[in-house]
C-alpha cells in the first residue's frame, strides 16, 4: 500500500491542480512589472473567487478601519506580496470546498483558521507582511491531511479515527508510505506557492529540520500546539507528540506576553466564524 | 418517541439513559441505546460534534446519578493535560500548559460562559 501511494504522489495524478484564474495569475507574477490593475482584472474574471478574497480581506485577521471592496483597493492597502500570498491560499482552500471528505471540514477550516491566527499573533513585533505570511501559513499548514483524506477515507478513518494512535509524522509515514508535511508541500510546488509557505507546510511539526523560514515555522508550529490545547476545531489528530525548546526560543516571547497574545488571538478567532464559512 | 426526548447536549443530566444509539458523522455506532450519560461521555460527545441527544424519559429518582455536576474548568484542564501528554517532561510546555489553563478560566469568566472550545 505504502507504494501505491508513493507512485500516486509521485505522478501527482491526485493532486488538485490550480484553476485557471491562478494559472493566469502565475503566468504575470514571474514578471518585472505588473501592476495592481492587471493583477484585479484577472482575479475579478471569476465572481465567486474575488468575494472569498474580499471576504477574507475584510475579516478581523487584516483589522481594517472601513471595508475594501474591490481587489485592486485590497492591493493597495495589503500590498502585492501579501495579495498574492493571500490569493493562492484562498484558491487553495477553494479547490477543496463541496467534496466529501472523511473529515469535518468546518471543524478542520476552525483548526486551520486558529493555527494562522495564533502565529499571526505570537509574531505580534514583526512587520505586517510577516504578520499575514504567518497567517496564510497557518491556514494552509494542514492541507496535506485533506489529501490523504480525500485519496482514501477507508484508510484515513482507520488511521486517524479507529486506531486512535499517535498520529505523528513517523507513524503516518509507516501507514501510508508519505506525511502529510510531504503531501502538502507537493502541492505547495505543483501549485508554484512561495517558498515561505511551502516551507512552514513541510516542517511545521519537524521545524528544526527547516532550510529557512525559521520563524514562521516556529510560530506555525507552536501556534499548532496551542491550537490543540485549546481544543479549537478538529485537524484529525489528538495527541501533541513533538515540542522543540528551539522553536518557541526563535519566537523570544516570555511568558507574559504569551498570555496577552493568546487573549488577543482567541479574541479574533471568536469572530472568525463568519469568514470560514466561505470554504466547507 | 413518548417515552424519549430530543434534548440539546449542553442540557443533558449526567445520569440520564440514552433512548436510541447514536452514530457519528461516518455512521459509526458511538454509543448504544441504554447507556448512562456519565459527564465524561457527555465531553466526548460535545467534542465530537454531538449537538442533540435522545434520551429516556425517567425520573430522575429512578436513575442513579453518582457523577458531580459537570465542571467545564477541570474537564478543560483534563483536556489541556491529556492533549500536551507527551511533550509535559519539557519545562516550557508546562508553563504553556498553566497559561493555557489561566487563559480558558479569564475568558470563560468574562464572558461567563463556561468552557471556551
Ligand atoms: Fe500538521
Ligand atoms: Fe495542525
Amino acid at each position: 500500500m505504502a507504494d501505491s501511494y508513493a507512485t500516486m504522489v509521485g505522478e501527482l495524478k491526485e493532486l488538485p491542480s490550480p484553476p485557471m484564474v491562478i494559472q493566469r495569475l502565475q503566468a504575470i507574477f514571474v514578471k518585472n512589472e505588473i501592476t495592481g490593475r492587471e493583477i484585479a482584472q484577472i482575479v475579478e474574471t471569476d465572481q465567486g473567487f474575488t468575494a472569498r478574497v474580499l471576504r477574507l480581506v475584510n475579516s478581523p485577521f487584516y483589522g481594517f478601519a472601513r471595508k475594501i471592496v474591490s481587489v485592486e483597493e485590497a492591493i493597495s492597502m495589503l500590498g502585492f506580496n501579501s495579495i498574492k500570498q493571500l490569493i493562492l491560499a484562498t484558491s487553495m482552500m477553494n479547490a477543496f470546498k463541496n467534496q466529501q471528505y472523511a473529515i469535518n471540514m468546518r471543524k478542520f477550516w476552525l483548526h486551520s483558521l486558529a493555527v494562522g491566527v495564533i502565529a499571526k499573533h505570537l509574531l505580534y513585533n514583526r512587520n505586517s507582511d510577516t504578520q499575514n505570511e504567518a497567517f496564510l501559513c497557518g491556514l494552509l499548514h494542514d492541507v496535506g491531511r485533506l489529501i490523504f483524506s480525500k485519496m482514501d477515507p477507508m484508510k484515513f478513518t482507520a488511521f486517524y479515527f479507529d486506531m486512535k494512535s499517535v498520529t505523528n509524522i513517523e507513524n503516518e509515514t509507516k501507514f501510508f508510505g508519505i506525511d502529510h508535511q510531504k503531501l502538502g508541500e507537493l502541492l505547495a510546488k505543483k501549485w508554484n506557492f512561495p517558498e515561505s509557505i511551502a516551507t512552514v507546510i513541510a516542517n511545521h511539526h519537524t521545524p528544526l529540520e527547516a532550510k529557512g523560514h525559521n520563524l514562521l515555522v516556529s510560530a506555525v508550529n507552536i501556534a499548532d500546539i496551542v491550537a490543540h490545547a485549546f481544543a479549537i476545531g478538529d485537524s484529525a489528530n489528538f495527541y501533541i507528540s513533538d515540542f522543540y525548546p528551539e522553536a518557541w526560543k526563535t519566537l523570544g516571547l516570555d511568558f507574559e506576553r504569551f498570555e496577552k497574545t493568546l487573549h488577543n488571538a482567541l479574541d479574533d478567532v471568536d469572530k472568525s466564524n463568519e469568514t470560514m464559512g466561505e470554504f466547507h | 418517541m413518548a417515552d424519549k426526548w430530543e434534548l440539546a447536549i449542553d442540557d443533558i443530566t449526567p445520569g440520564l439513559l440514552l433512548g436510541a444509539d447514536l452514530f457519528d458523522e461516518f455512521g459509526i455506532v458511538l454509543c448504544r441505546e441504554g447507556e448512562p450519560l456519565t459527564n465524561s461521555l457527555v465531553m466526548e460527545l460535545r467534542q465530537g460534534g454531538i449537538k442533540k441527544v435522545t434520551v429516556k424519559k425517567a425520573k430522575m429518582a429512578d436513575i442513579d446519578i453518582t457523577q458531580p455536576a459537570i465542571d467545564h474548568f477541570a474537564e478543560f484542564d483534563h483536556h489541556v493535560d491529556k492533549c500536551l501528554s507527551m511533550v509535559m517532561h519539557h519545562d516550557e510546555v508546562q508553563q504553556i500548559s498553566g497559561i493555557i489553563k489561566k487563559v480558558n478560566r479569564s475568558r470563560a469568566q468574562s464572558s461567563d460562559m463556561g468552557l471556551k472550545n
